[in-house]
């Protein structure tokens, strides 16, 4: 939409004849003072006209004013905010300042949380991380009756272990090759267990594979028979 | 803030959360928490295999590190 001019005597004669004629709230407006024809300060003394330039602002605030409205009523008691509720319910009992964003991603409901304290939410080898979060998928589960897949991560310890465990990966992989023989990992929860999985998805030469019971499961990386005949890397 | 704790946890996964009852047992190095909960939702506070009892008591032994204190867990049947 383009300007339109105003005038007035006084600027908000003007913007009073803005929003009238535009039919939005002065806050939706977008103004530009034109013209200031005043030997005194504006709007009292002695002004004479004030000319302005107004149009409905487009800007992506309206558009993610909106966004954000459309949003709060779909969403209105979602697994989203629920967890949220969750998860600071649970931080004020233990008397930690828990900050919390939500994401998707590959199908995965995703809390971000930032806690000063975070180490003893992680716990040894991430125990606790992994307690907390099937604890909040069964409240999600049972509150509204479909199992969702949720992942949390707090103060990014995911990451940091989705490195680490791709560095332990790649050299047992590397000795793999070397000795030709299978090697396993240490036990591994099902999260850390696909990290591994994945990296060697694509990998021709190597093979990997879940071995044992419950939880907690050792992978075992070995050599893919037939690539490793001729020591052939596509 | 243990007893809270457990209390919040139960209440989030049965069905008559009105029934859930938690009751601390303060010792003078080591708590127990006795939580009670409708016939029908021990299931749900215990779980398969007691996974959802042992996550309990994982997040039970994070907190009472913080409240420098051990607590021990105990579903009542």
């Amino acid at each position: 939409m383009d300007f339109v001019e105003f005038e007035g005597k006084t600027y908000e004669e003007a913007i009073k004849k803005a929003t009238t004629s535009l039919n939005a709230e002065e806050k939706d407006l977008e103004i530009e003072v034109k013209e200031v024809d005043t030997k005194g300060i504006l709007g009292l003394l002695g002004s004479k006209k004030i000319r302005i330039l107004a149009r409905v602002r487009q800007t992506k605030d309206i558009a993610e004013e909106i966004a954000k409205d459309i949003k709060s009523v779909i969403e209105t008691d979602s697994p989203e905010e629920y967890g949220m509720e969750f998860i600071q319910g649970f931080g004020r009992i233990l008397g930690l300042t828990i900050n919390a964003k939500t994401a998707h991603a590959n199908g995965r409901l995703i809390f971000y949380l930032q806690c000063d304290n975070g180490d003893i939410l992680i716990g040894k080898e991430g125990e606790v991380l992994e307690a907390l979060q099937f604890i909040l998928r069964l409240a999600i589960a049972k509150r509204y009756k479909q199992g969702l897949r949720i992942l949390i991560d707090i103060n990014g310890y995911r990451e940091k272990r989705k490195k680490a465990l791709t560095i332990m990966a790649k050299r047992l992989a590397d000795r793999v090759k070397r000795i030709g023989r299978p090697l396993k990992t240490d036990p591994l929860n099902p999260y850390e267990r696909r990290v591994i999985h994945t990296l060697f998805k694509h990998n021709k030469n190597i093979k990997t594979k879940s071995e044992g019971e419950g939880h907690t499961k050792k992978v075992i990386i070995s050599l893919n028979r037939g690539a490793h005949v001729n020591g052939n890397r596509r | 803030m243990l007893r809270d704790l457990i209390e919040f946890i139960a209440k989030a996964l049965v069905d008559n959360p009105d029934q859930v009852k938690v009751a601390e047992i303060e010792g003078e190095k080591t708590s127990v928490i006795e939580l009670n909960v409708a016939k029908d939702d021990l299931g749900k506070v215990i779980g398969k295999q007691g996974r959802t009892a042992r996550a309990m008591r994982t997040i039970l032994s994070a907190a009472s590190t913080k409240a420098k204190k051990r607590a021990v867990l105990e579903i009542i049947e």
